[in-house]
């Protein structure tokens, strides 16, 4: 289409772009309804554009951070206009609502098409918010700021387009001066200043986006905020100085006359106090805008910088995740699950402190495991490696029982006793008996016991530091206890338990078990070892 | 300083963090520019099989996906689960990770960034939502051609047999996304924010997958993983 005839066309993107910002919120996705439903018709609409507002006017006119908390703030305050009354957690969960599932919806990003008709049909991204995150010593909090988009939106909706407003709200401040109505130069002098924040603003959040994604950036966003906004803080910068010579002058129109008539009626000093204001006001603005035009080359340097680096960025292709990774690893094979650390490998740090640390020397020494045979079509949980992992799981599970049940029986004795005592008792539990009768395995914890020859649990209650797993199976005091004490913190009282062979006693026991169809039995004799137990 | 110092200061730097800002090492920065210090490091790279990513502001080490010197092996992501945690348990660590790095840049653009942050309860939905299509799949088995490996199943299963978001424990699937979000907010791949609420992704994360992960010359190595072309050097 030939523009010249349909010239009325011309910039009908700009036109589509507020409709688009309005469309985010009005025609809102990720709706909740729980919360949506507590608001009758378009009170919900209201109170978004309610927020936006706030959030400009708190980090223009009041340089302050906007926080989740400053904006549940706000909406307490203006809830009353609604004929709404919520509790404090239902407000808060509202805030939330509305920052996160509509402003940045729920963190996705969302276009809108907008017609071009020099360019055609383009995806437009809709970002009304930007958030910042800041590491304080709490932990990380969340900072709100509207973006270009959001500025322009509401702009667009009360103030006259910026770029002229700021050149008028600075002509009209310089009138209202010439004619001494002070009182509606504070309004002006403060809406100068609450725009040069938000140019500060403009700035800083396109050298972030530079930095963050150089593709968000379009180039001529890029000149058209170096070039004419500079430029224009450059003049603009000069008529504020002339701003403030004029305002000097009026302080000394005001002095002279308080010389001449000796005192200052109240209107005179209202004006005195509404011209120290406006002076205020100016200064900040100049100082900002003095700072905005020292950054000026480092937002060139950091652009050339950030695109030369990114132009090879710019060929290379990315290949499909989800069809490359995902869908693979859904349908993976067994072998290749225990290569899958592979994956994430080239994301993590280095590992070396891990591998050549100090430590590893002193890690336990656990038998080198056998490759195990693996039948085909095998599930995962049968893996070999994971039966290990089970039988040691189990193993340790045993030898927790068996410490535990000594530590019982040393209790219910009140005193020192003999292996061939506790049998009997352990005997009645069955169902612990029957794990410590598995592979001999009472007989073996025994023996481990005798070698160890003391359990110091009064020592151990001392140094315990941390805890380090049980990784090979074999019976680990320590271990045993740190997990009897989760359950039985003053374990049974008992502070230390030594074991013995005083003498020749044997202990001998005739034990049945069972093996596939057939019943066995064997005698076993061990020494009766003597257990000598000391209480708290 | 040799050029033979300095790239070695640089590795050594590497090592440390696994990054070497501009903002805090200015000097270095610029030396590793120089070509003579680039051919240093590109025979570390080569012996020790690592690669250096390059981006305007950072420079990172690169282990190569075997690389169990430098990097991670099953065994240590099995025990980030837990002492006793089993290889079932690493997959889905694994599948968890892969998936959360899906939701952030699986987008087609050309910035296939397509979201600045993912709520922890969002993200338990799509994946109840991607193991349940599994699942179904599974129950009209041979429908399709090429249809999901048993122990993806199972992993589904175990997803499935969790309970809701209610605990915090490792059994739940609240647990679950926790632990291994730690993990990556641990290798400072993710933040954790909200009272773990939200996660968004670090600027290394960004820079990695946009400079190096995601690019298509890496598909080659990822089908050797997959089919089992690359042999692990030291798994345990």
């Amino acid at each position: 289409m030939e523009m010249g005839e349909r010239e009325f066309l011309e910039g009908f993107e700009k036109r589509m772009q507020v409709v688009a910002a309005i469309d985010s919120i009005v025609n809102r996705l990720n709706r909740n309804m729980d919360v949506e439903r507590m608001f009758g018709p378009g009170q919900l609409d209201n109170m978004i554009f309610s927020v936006l507002v706030f959030i400009m006017e708190r980090t223009l006119a009041e340089d302050e951070e906007c926080t989740m908390e400053s904006i549940a703030g706000f909406i307490a305050q203006i809830m009353p206009y609604y004929g709404l009354d919520f509790p404090g957690e239902t407000i808060k969960k509202v805030g939330d609502y509305i920052i996160k599932d509509i402003l940045q919806n729920g963190g996705e990003v969302r276009y809108y098409p907008v017609m071009n008709y020099e360019k055609g049909l383009t995806q437009t991204r809709i970002r009304l918010i930007d958030d910042k995150l800041k590491e304080s010593g709490r932990g990380y909090v969340m900072t709100y700021q509207l973006t270009d988009q959001g500025y322009d939106l509401l702009f667009r909706t009360k103030e006259v387009e910026e770029e002229i407003s700021f050149t008028i709200e600075e002509l009209k401040l310089r009138e209202l001066i010439k004619r001494k109505n002070y009182r509606k130069a504070i309004g002006q002098s403060s809406n100068l200043l609450q725009m040069v924040r938000q140019k500060k603003n403009d700035i800083k959040q396109f050298i972030e986006r530079i930095r963050e994604n150089i593709y968000q950036v379009d180039i001529g966003e890029f000149e058209k905020l170096v070039g004419s906004t500079y430029t224009l803080l450059e003049e603009e910068y000069s008529m504020m100085n002339e701003i403030r010579d004029m305002i000097l002058l009026s302080e000394e129109r005001l002095k002279e006359e308080e010389t001449t008539r000796g005192n200052l009626d109240d209107q005179m000093k209202k004006a005195r106090l509404e011209i120290a204001v406006i002076r205020r006001n100016i200064n900040f603005t100049i100082n900002e805008q003095k700072e905005l035009i020292l950054e000026r080359h480092s937002l060139s340097r950091i652009y050339q910088t950030t695109i030369t680096d990114s132009f090879s960025l710019s060929l290379a292709k990315n290949y499909n995740f989800e069809q490359e990774i995902l869908a693979r690893l859904e349908r993976c094979n067994e072998e290749v699950i225990p290569e899958l650390w592979k994956l994430l490998n080239p994301l993590f740090r280095p590992n070396l402190d891990k591998r050549l640390g100090p430590l590893t020397l002193f890690e336990r020494q656990s038998p080198l495991r056998q490759e195990e045979d693996r039948g085909e079509g095998l599930v995962i949980e049968e893996l070999g490696e994971d039966l290990e992992l089970l039988k040691i799981k189990r193993l340790n599970e045993i030898h927790r029982l068996f410490v535990q049940s000594i530590l019982e029986f040393a209790e219910k004795q009140k005193g020192s006793f003999r292996f061939g005592e506790l049998f009997p008792h352990l005997k009645e539990k069955e169902e612990v008996y029957s794990l410590l009768m598995q592979e001999d395995l009472i007989f073996q914890a025994m023996l481990k016991l005798y070698e160890l020859g003391i359990i110091n649990i009064q020592l151990w209650k001392e140094q315990q530091d941390e805890v380090v797993s049980n990784a090979t199976g074999e019976l680990d005091v320590e271990y045993c206890l740190y997990l009897i004490a989760y359950e039985y913190p003053d374990l049974f009282g008992v502070t230390k338990i030594e074991i013995t062979k005083p003498d020749q006693a044997i202990f001998q026991e005739e034990i049945t078990f069972r093996q596939e169809e057939g019943w066995f039995s064997r005698r076993i004799a061990i020494s009766d070892f003597l257990f000598e137990v000391s209480f708290t | 300083m040799s050029h033979v110092n300095t790239g070695v200061k640089i590795f050594k730097k590497l090592l440390e963090k696994g990054q070497m800002d501009r903002e805090t090492e200015v000097d270095l920065f610029l030396e590793f520019r120089s070509p003579d210090v680039r051919s240093v490091l590109a025979e570390l790279e080569e012996e020790m099989d690592f690669r250096i990513v390059e981006t305007s502001q950072t420079l990172y080490l690169v282990p190569d996906s075997g690389n169990s010197l430098l990097g991670f092996t099953t065994k240590d992501f099995r025990e980030w689960v837990a002492y006793d945690a089993r290889l079932v348990d690493a997959y889905l660590l694994c599948y968890i990770s892969m998936f959360i790095f899906y939701l952030f840049y699986g987008g087609k653009n050309r910035n296939p960034k397509q979201r600045e942050f993912l709520r922890i309860s969002k993200l338990i939905e799509e994946l109840d939502r991607r193991f349940l299509a599994a699942l179904d799949q599974d129950d009209s088995s041979g429908v399709l051609e090429e249809g999901y490996a048993v122990n993806f199943l199972r992993i589904a299963e175990l997803w499935q047999s969790k309970q809701g978001f209610e605990e915090r424990s490792r059994k739940t699937k609240t647990g679950t996304v926790l632990n291994t979000c730690r993990l990556l907010e641990r290798e400072n791949l993710l933040h954790m924010v909200d009272e773990e609420r939200e996660i968004r992704t670090t600027k290394k994360l960004d820079d990695l997958m946009l400079n190096f992960y995601l690019n298509d010359s890496r598909v080659e190595e990822i089908n050797g993983l997959f089919e089992g072309g690359v042999k692990a050097d030291a798994q345990y």
